[in-house]
């Protein structure tokens, strides 16, 4: 056995809990499980039913866990996982799940699979069976900042764009105010107009607020990976930086799998829980409304939908926040099929979406959202994740569709009612 | 008394099922402790909602299929309600089954009529079929189907069939048919915690976690 094959044997040993034991117990192979997964829905490949991409995590589990396993291993009905065995499911634990959580929502027995393929990303990564493109963004973000490279002098700049856009002062590294923000690269890249939205949405609503230039970064690639050592090291700067500045809450930007990072799983990376709260954007937002410190003036008389990222609403709970404020700026919404908890992935999240060799099979798993989309035919899909954002943009293009995408944070913005004091009554 | 399968009945009701019973017992606790005693690491991610009463309402609220799921299984879903169903009505409303539990634990409560428990009988042996089926045609099943499975579906299907043999006198010496279901249903007691028949205990923890897990982070599950 070799070395590193011996220690994705032991990370994965280390994931295995009372759930997971539960989970493969009681699993009956009913295979329903498939009819829920994106991936196998729009291939009809049986190699993509989410049960059989946890197979060499329940082999482990067999063999080592339960005493009839152990048995059986030893005399050879249960195999050992390989090297080999490895290499083959690193497809189907990277380049056909997105950790959407669909799975999870059907299984008849309660099998938590999504939670299962997180959790066996720590052995793929450990024993060097992960993504060229994530282990690149995994150094790039420990090396340099961001999955993306070095983004704070793009920051920086951006930061100056927007001020003079709004006409607002925005302060890195103040100490004393209530909220540190946290972007996501693909904001800083590609949607920085947000940076604009939310200092003209908190300077109505009195909000105090600041950027770390130490940790300004939200995504967590080491989450995507499966490595905890990364994904703490990343959690762990955004702790110190807002532990340091004394702000009471960070506010987990338009990133899907940042709020499962920083909200969720980050106080279980370093061990404790932080000094300051977590709120999401549209919570926040949406709190601000209940407040009456938001104010909209006007809506958009344009046909939207809305697009629910899965790690914000299905796994994260965000599901009724950011209905409540489409409907204060949308004159016309419609929802697709399967909207809200069980809405369908854009077929680029958990880290799916920046493996280039899956290029085709994401293609292919955007037809259900084109199908979607198609039958209720918007003029714009508003969503919460810049990168649901980034993907639905490069997939509608790529299919010849004109609709616009826009971030639910900018499309508040957009009507904010400048006129009216909204600060605490 | 000169019945030849008479002392077969008798060790099965006896002997055969005390074997039974211990070894049933004994591996669901094997089974459950092996399950418990990998535990949880603790959660210091503050808590949105109640996870605890999520996990206990999932228990029960994942025994629906969710909105719109049920046409793309068919065979799998409605075949998984009718057997779970026809199973249950026959095993736990049936007379004399009835009269078991209260010899041993002092249990009663009211039996249902011969029409419901044959029919239901009958009924979760087509659902076998259909569920055995689908394991050998439907792609996805077929990729997933092990011994285990075929196995499970055999030990299901033999108390029910020899149950209904028995009671109607259709074929072979009622003593024996009776024997021969008895000691059916101890296979069955046998297998069930070393088998995927275990998931009809372990799924109670397997829905409860989900919902805890769900819950607490204030979403569905």
């Amino acid at each position: 056995m070799t070395a590193t094959l011996q220690r994705g044997l032991n990370a994965l040993r280390e994931q295995i809990d009372a759930p997971v034991a539960a989970f493969f117990t009681s699993c009956v192979s009913c295979g329903l499980c498939a009819e829920a997964c994106i991936f196998y829905r729009e291939t009809e490949d049986p190699k993509y039913t989410p049960i059989k991409k946890l197979e060499l995590m329940r082999r482990v589990w067999s063999r080592e866990f339960t005493l009839f396993g152990r048995l059986a291993g030893a005399v050879g009905l249960v195999k050992p996982v390989t090297d080999d065995d490895l290499s083959e499911w690193e497809e189907l634990i990277y380049d056909s799940c997105t950790m959407c959580g669909r799975c999870t929502m059907v299984c008849p027995v309660g099998n938590d699979l999504t939670m299962m393929i997180r959790k066996m990303r720590e052995g793929m990564s450990a024993s060097g069976h992960a993504p060229k493109e994530l282990i690149g963004a995994a150094e790039r973000h420990t090396d340099l900042g961001s999955p993306m490279g070095e983004l704070h002098p793009a920051l920086v700049a951006q930061v100056k764009h927007q001020e003079k856009a709004t006409g607002i002062k925005i302060s890195f590294d103040e100490k004393g105010v209530d909220y540190m923000v946290i972007l996501s690269a693909q904001e800083i890249a590609e949607f920085p107009d947000v940076i604009g939205s939310m200092s003209r949405i908190f300077k109505k609503a009195n909000l105090t607020w600041t950027i770390s230039n130490e940790a300004f970064e939200a995504t967590n690639v080491g989450v995507q990976l499966g490595n905890r050592d990364i994904a703490r090291v990343l959690v762990q700067r955004v702790v110190d930086a807002a532990e340091k500045l004394g702000v009471k809450y960070v506010i987990s930007p338009e990133c899907g799998h940042a709020y499962q990072a920083l909200r969720w799983e980050g106080p279980n990376l370093i061990g404790r829980p932080y000094k300051f709260g977590v709120v999401h954007i549209i919570e926040l937002l949406d709190q601000l409304r209940e407040e009456g410190r938001l104010k909209v003036d006007g809506k958009d008389a344009d046909k939207l939908t809305f697009h629910d990222p899965c790690q914000i609403n299905r796994r994260g709970g965000i599901n009724a926040e950011p209905r409540r404020l489409m409907n204060m700026v949308a004159e016309n919404f419609v929802e697709t099929e399967d909207a809200g908890t069980m809405n369908w992935c854009c077929s680029g999240g958990g880290g799916a979406g920046a493996i280039e060799r899956n290029e085709d099979l994401r293609l292919d798993a955007f037809k259900l959202k084109k199908r979607q989309f198609e039958k209720v035919g918007p003029d714009k899909i508003i969503t919460m994740c810049a990168f649901c954002h980034h993907t639905l943009e490069d997939k509608l293009e790529a299919n010849d569709m004109d609709i616009e995408v826009v971030g639910l944070t900018d499309l508040i913005a957009e009507y904010l009612d400048e006129d009216t004091d909204g600060s605490k009554a | 008394m000169n019945n030849p399968y008479f002392d077969l009945l008798m060790w099965a009701r006896e002997t055969g099922f005390n074997i039974a019973l211990i070894i049933f017992a004994g591996g669901i606790v094997l089974r459950l402790t092996e399950i418990l005693v990998l535990g949880r690491k603790k959660d210091f991610a503050p808590a949105k909602a109640n996870g605890f009463s999520q996990g206990i309402k999932t228990i029960f609220t994942r025994s629906v299929p969710r909105k719109g799921v049920v046409k793309f299984a068919p065979v799998t879903y409605l075949g998984g309600y009718v057997f779970h169903i026809g199973f249950f009505i026959a095993f736990f409303f049936f007379a004399p089954h009835i009269a078991i539990f209260t010899d041993m634990l002092g249990l009663w409560w009211p039996s249902v009529g011969r029409v419901i428990i044959e029919s239901s009988t009958a009924l979760a042996v087509l659902a076998l079929f259909a569920l055995l089926y689908t394991r050998l045609t439907d792609p996805v099943r077929r990729a997933l189907t092990t011994f285990d499975d075929y196995l499970v579906l055999l030990l299901s299907l033999l108390p029910l069939v020899t149950g209904y043999i028995a009671v109607n006198k259709l074929i072979g010496d009622p003593t024996l048919m009776l024997a021969l279901h008895i000691l059916s249903v101890e296979l069955l007691m046998i297998a069930f915690p070393f088998t995927k028949l275990m998931h009809a205990v372990s799924f109670v923890f397997a829905r409860y976690y989900n919902g805890a897990i769900q819950g607490r982070k204030g979403a569905e599950s």
